[in-house]
């Protein structure tokens, strides 16, 4: 079990990992985070004013500061803040995440195919992702969001998936260009494997590695793509997240009253964006031996 | 009949400057069980023969002309697809064992079975491991080393397993395309032993590549000595070592690394590459041959025969019949 070269990658892997105070920090903070969003399924249960969207408290009309029942405080019409901060949590993970998934899906299938096939094929794949990788994805979102209404979450993280793969793939097509003169393709080939065996079978799990770190750096710019949607008003409105309470915020007029609720959802986003770019950054290093230092292997 | 059978093969590689022909109406013919050997210099045409046979030439590549007999198929007019069909399961091919021969993040045994699976996916799960031991057996490496990942082997273990992809489908001709360059001499040595083994145990047909003439000679029975994609002798390995004709073998075999003389090398005055744009059958070792008169360059050589099996590619009959030059 422990010859398997994936266990025994990872084993070293992570000793460098750790090792990194900007892995290290990034790790905790990122625990931190899936901390709350885990405990936001259990806060609606504690009692139903707590919940996000709908849970008000009877006895409060107005946004009232910090106090014990209500941690964060609450807004204008009496929910409260800290358990729309946890489920703001939630949602920025499954928007991160999910978008960062489809997105590294679709490249690196599209990066493989167009390194390995060659010609005509990869002009064709990489000129449509030169053209999608300089759109700007807020702008689009916006433009659709004012045609189209307000989007569903599930159809925002696709569509910032659609526009995020391609800067993957162009990392991984590079990838497959090398990999495809090793000599272990060619023995396949000479096995009499198809190219659909080749692609999947031997040049895949090879720029797995890649493609995963490429994922930690698409959730952060998700991530920061809903929030900056949200807080333009362009959010999916069924759905509190930290750019939502943002706007809520800015539209009830208390963006200079209510500190309490102001400062926290901006914090979140900044501290989460931030160790995820710190996670990739020391996995970075992790795959790439030249960015370390001396002494270390 | 013979299992391969190579008549008037020429193949041009499109490039900057032209058409090059890389192998030059090329024929030949291999038996079962007479390995074939071809031996020149790096750029001589051997490789591209090789692929050719495994129908892998690159995409700049075409054949201009000829046909390769393979049982009742021309492979000069296959498809990808009939082609895939031949692959690994008529034909296989030796690679050399270099530092990424095998993929690194499978065990050894599931690429061994690649071929197998390819073009029997069918097979039982109890035929494929019996099959396996069997193909371990065969290369001469413990079954417990079976689970292993290629980076726990070593270089001759590599080649061994290597082998055994070639063999997992009992093809009928095999190809072995510089297989021991990678190695030490006496893991050289040890892998020589074992193809020849295993050429005679499952009677394929086998074609040899090589620069290395010492190689070349202790496991093949014939041999064909190319120069700039031409043949320019072929016979036995007795005939072709023991009487070298063509001036071009005679080069050959006369370079070496002498030990004795500290260190010098003995290289024969070689100024000029071949030239792969000359028109079709003209002499290309006219350039640096020593022997070479104005008519080389102005008729066609001619293969003279010096007995049944031992041919050379000349205009220098005179020279060609004296053994003594």
């Amino acid at each position: 079990m422990l010859k398997n070269p994936y266990i025994q990658r990872f084993i070293k892997g992570w000793q460098i990992f750790i090792k990194n105070p900007l892995g290290k920090t990034g790790l905790i903070i990122l625990f931190v985070f899936m901390v709350m969003a885990l405990a936001s399924f259990f806060v609606p249960l504690i009692s139903p004013m707590y919940d996000p969207m709908t849970g008000i408290d009877p006895d409060i009309k107005i946004s009232t500061g910090p106090s014990l029942t209500h941690w964060l405080g609450t807004d204008n019409v009496g929910r409260d803040l800290f358990a729309q901060l946890l489920e703001g949590a939630k949602v920025a993970f499954i928007v991160g995440l999910s978008s960062a998934f489809f997105s590294i899906v679709i490249g690196t299938i599209v990066g493989m195919i167009s390194g390995y096939a060659g010609g005509i094929v990869d002009t064709i794949l990489m000129r449509i992702a030169d053209i999608i990788m300089v759109m700007p994805s807020l702008v689009i979102l916006l433009i659709l969001s004012s045609l189209f209404g307000q989007f569903n979450i599930w159809i925002i993280v696709f569509i910032i998936a659609i526009l995020r793969w391609p800067a993957v793939s162009r990392v991984i097509r590079s990838q497959t260009l090398s990999l495809k003169h090793r000599p272990f393709i060619e023995a396949s080939m000479v096995a009499g494997a198809s190219h659909l065996r080749i692609i999947f079978r031997h040049i895949m799990p090879n720029v797995l590695p890649l493609a995963f770190l490429y994922m930690t750096f698409r959730v952060t710019s998700a991530i920061l793509v809903e929030a900056a949607l949200s807080f333009l008003g362009f959010g999916d409105p069924s759905q509190v997240s930290w750019g939502m309470m943002l706007q809520w915020v800015w539209k009830s007029g208390h963006m200079f009253q209510a500190p309490y609720w102001l400062i926290p959802p901006g914090i979140s986003i900044s501290l989460l964006t931030l160790a995820f770019y710190m996670l990739g950054r020391s996995m970075d290093e992790v795959l790439d031996p030249r960015l370390r230092k001396e002494g270390q292997s | 009949m013979a299992l391969l059978s190579v008549q008037n093969l020429i193949i041009g590689y499109q490039s900057q400057n032209g058409l090059l022909r890389a192998v030059d109406n090329i024929s030949f013919e291999l038996e079962k069980g007479r390995p074939l050997g071809f031996v020149g210099e790096s750029g001589c045409g051997k490789t591209t023969i090789g692929m050719t046979l495994m129908g892998l030439l690159p995409s700049n590549a075409r054949i201009l002309g000829g046909s390769i007999g393979f049982g009742n198929k021309d492979l000069t007019k296959l498809n990808e697809d009939q082609w895939r069909n031949i692959r690994g399961k008529e034909i296989a091919m030796i690679f050399q064992a270099a530092m990424n021969a095998l993929n690194p993040v499978y065990r050894v045994d599931e690429q061994v079975i690649e071929a197998i699976v390819t073009h029997r996916p069918d097979i039982s799960a109890t035929d494929l491991d019996k099959r396996l031991k069997e193909l371990f057996d065969l290369v001469e490496i413990p079954q417990n080393r079976m689970k292993d990942f290629p980076h726990e082997y070593s270089g001759g273990m590599k080649q061994r397993v290597i082998i055994a992809m070639a063999l997992a489908c009992n093809p009928q001709l095999i190809i072995a395309d510089e297989p021991t360059t990678a190695l030490d001499v006496i893991v050289q040595d040890q892998i020589l032993k074992e193809i020849k083994i295993v050429q005679q145990k499952m009677n394929t047909g086998m074609i040899f590549i090589s620069h290395d003439i010492a190689v070349v000679a202790s496991v093949c029975k014939d041999i064909c000595v190319m120069y700039g994609g031409q043949i320019v002798e072929k016979g036995t390995r007795e005939e072709v070592f023991g009487s070298p004709r063509h001036p071009y073998t005679k080069t050959l075999l006369g370079s070496y690394l002498s030990l004795d003389n500290k260190g010098e090398i003995i290289v024969p005055d070689m100024r000029e590459a071949a030239d792969l744009k000359l028109e079709n059958g003209y002499c290309r070792f006219a350039v640096n041959c020593k022997i070479c008169s104005r008519a080389c360059k102005s008729r066609k050589p001619d293969w003279i025969e010096i007995s049944s099996t031992h041919k050379a590619f000349c205009c220098e009959e005179s020279v060609v019949r004296n053994a003594n030059e």
